[in-house]
This record gives structure tokens, C-alpha cells and sequence, in this order.
């Protein structure tokens, strides 16, 4: 049964958790070029790539969305019977190369109601930062997701 | 999908009210590939991306595209706009449809502004994919630069 009022865990915004890590391999990159039929020199060929910005061929900063990673903290919401991921913002601050060690850490940024013309709904907006073995910060992902209640034939 | 050809293009030659677009579909396997990519669970369990009957059961027509993808394949295509020496600062989208598998897509690319900023010449963008069906299933904007032919 669906709650009638959004009910959640506040404490949790802010608390960050490590959910995860991969290396950047060249067969990695390939396969996600494959993937998404990128074409682009500065991920697919090495010898433009060599005389381009990075001296060497590069991650397409997408590839963070390839891997699977844990969920995080839990706001232990409870709202509505349907979640979905409403939107994305990613964020590219700094290139990931072949050999590169990614780790993810992850917070909740923000949980707030909202009512629409569909009715209420509970957003949650969740900020992952992928940093390198260096610590340097290098792709931040900000995924929103919205739980509202669906009725059976309706919107 | 269409394989794109990458031009550079330079900060003196863009400007606000500028278009770019590029058509390609989005096939099964695309999307096949991407549930596979190793550390990949989506791949792993018959769900909404990959199986028809789930996809059915979950009231939908046929299988999508993850959304994660499609915001990846508007990144590619802002990458080819920009080219080699430019830099995708950021893309924020948001989801407003589903796309099915083997979707035409359109995605189309307007500057709305433009400005330089210590040497760094900065643009920003309205983006959007739009299907065979005239529906706009993704639409965001996005923060680039360009280098300068000088």
C-alpha cells in the first residue's frame, strides 16, 4: 500500500559513502565506444589522439554510467508507487586515461515534495563524485529521481 | 548508427542561434552491448532493457533504452560539435519519454550564448533527442568551449 504522505530519513543529506571503484582499461573504453557508436579520435584512435589535448587517448566521461555501482545511503523513503529517474546533470572536470583507478563516493544532495499538475511527488537528487588514484575529482554525476503515485490507467 | 565524421570547429566561427544535428538509430544491439559492458549488472537479469515480455509486463510496447544511455549518446553527439580541441563542461538533461529500441533519433544542438572568460571561450547550449514520432524524449542543456583559431 502506497503512503499518502512522503515519509523519509533527513539525516541522510550530506552523508557521503564510497560505493564502489574500476580501472579504465583501453578494452573498457572500447567496448563503450562501441556501445554508443562513438567516434570521436580523442577515445577511438591513437594516433590522433596523440597529437590532440591529452597526449594519448582518453575515457569518454559516459563510461562512469556503464559500470554498476551500490546505492549508497538510504533515505528510507516511502511515497507514491512508482520511481523513476527524472533527469541527470554530469559533469566533466578533468579526462580519465587507460590504467586510471575510478572510485565513486556518493551523497544525497537534496529530498524534497512537489506538487504538479499530476499531483505530489517526492524528489531525490543524488550527487556521485568519480575521482582518480590521485584524489582528483574527474566526472560528478547529480541523478534526480521522482516517486509519485500511479494510478492503474491513468497518468 | 551513423559513423560521424569529427570537424573542428573554433569560437570565432560560433555563435548564438547556431544549429548542428545528427540522425542515427538506436539499435537492439547498442543497447545489447552497453547491458554487457563488464561491471554492467543491468545486463545481468532479464528486465525492461532487455527483454521483450518484461517490458510488456511493465505496460510498455517493447524494450528501452536505459536513460543513462540516451544521456550518453547526447554527450557523443556534443563531442563531435565540439570536436577534438573543444570541452564538454557539463550536460544536464532530463528524461521525458521513453526510447524504444531501434529509435531513430535526431538530436539537435542550438548555441544560445556565448562569452570569454580569462582566455576561455564559453558556450552554452539547448539540446534535445527528438524520435521518428516527433516526441522529444531527452532535452537538456549543456556548457562548452571552444578553442580560438588564434
Amino acid at each position: 500500500m502506497a503512503e499518502a504522505e512522503a515519509k523519509f530519513d533527513p539525516s541522510v543529506i550530506g552523508l557521503e559513502e564510497e560505493i564502489g571503484s574500476f580501472d579504465i582499461t583501453a578494452e573498457q573504453i572500447a567496448a563503450y565506444c562501441e556501445a554508443v557508436g562513438e567516434t570521436n579520435p580523442l577515445y577511438t584512435d591513437a594516433d590522433v589522439a596523440k597529437s590532440g589535448p591529452y597526449g594519448g587517448i582518453i575515457a569518454p566521461p559516459g563510461i562512469v554510467h556503464s559500470i554498476s555501482m551500490g546505492n549508497g545511503p538510504d533515505a528510507k523513503i516511502r511515497f507514491g508507487n512508482a520511481a523513476f529517474h527524472a533527469g541527470e546533470k554530469m559533469e566533466v572536470i578533468a579526462p580519465m586515461y587507460p590504467g586510471d583507478h575510478i572510485t565513486a563516493r556518493i551523497h544525497v544532495k537534496e529530498l524534497f515534495e512537489k506538487t504538479g499538475r499530476t499531483g505530489s511527488m517526492l524528489f531525490e537528487v543524488r550527487r556521485t563524485i568519480f575521482s582518480n588514484q590521485k584524489g582528483e575529482p574527474v566526472v560528478a554525476t547529480e541523478k534526480s529521481f521522482v516517486r509519485r503515485e500511479v494510478v492503474p490507467g491513468g497518468e | 548508427m551513423v559513423s560521424s565524421t569529427v570537424e573542428q570547429r573554433y569560437a570565432e566561427d560560433v555563435g548564438p542561434g547556431d544549429e548542428f544535428e545528427e540522425t542515427f538509430t538506436l539499435s537492439t544491439d547498442h543497447v545489447h552491448r552497453f547491458l554487457a559492458m563488464p561491471g554492467n549488472r543491468l545486463g545481468a537479469n532479464q528486465n525492461r532493457f532487455n527483454s521483450e515480455e518484461v517490458a510488456k509486463r511493465d505496460g510498455l510496447p517493447g524494450p528501452i533504452v536505459p536513460g543513462v544511455m540516451s544521456l550518453d549518446v547526447a554527450y557523443r553527439v556534443l563531442g563531435d560539435f565540439v570536436g577534438v580541441w573543444g570541452k564538454v563542461r557539463s550536460l544536464e538533461v532530463s528524461f521525458r519519454r521513453s526510447v524504444f529500441h531501434n529509435d531513430t533519433l535526431t538530436s539537435k544542438i542550438l548555441v544560445t550564448d556565448s562569452g570569454e572568460d580569462n582566455g576561455r571561450h564559453w558556450f552554452k547550449a539547448d539540446i534535445f533527442l527528438e524520435n521518428e514520432r516527433g516526441e522529444r524524449p531527452l532535452q537538456g542543456v549543456a556548457d562548452f568551449e571552444l578553442p580560438a583559431r588564434g
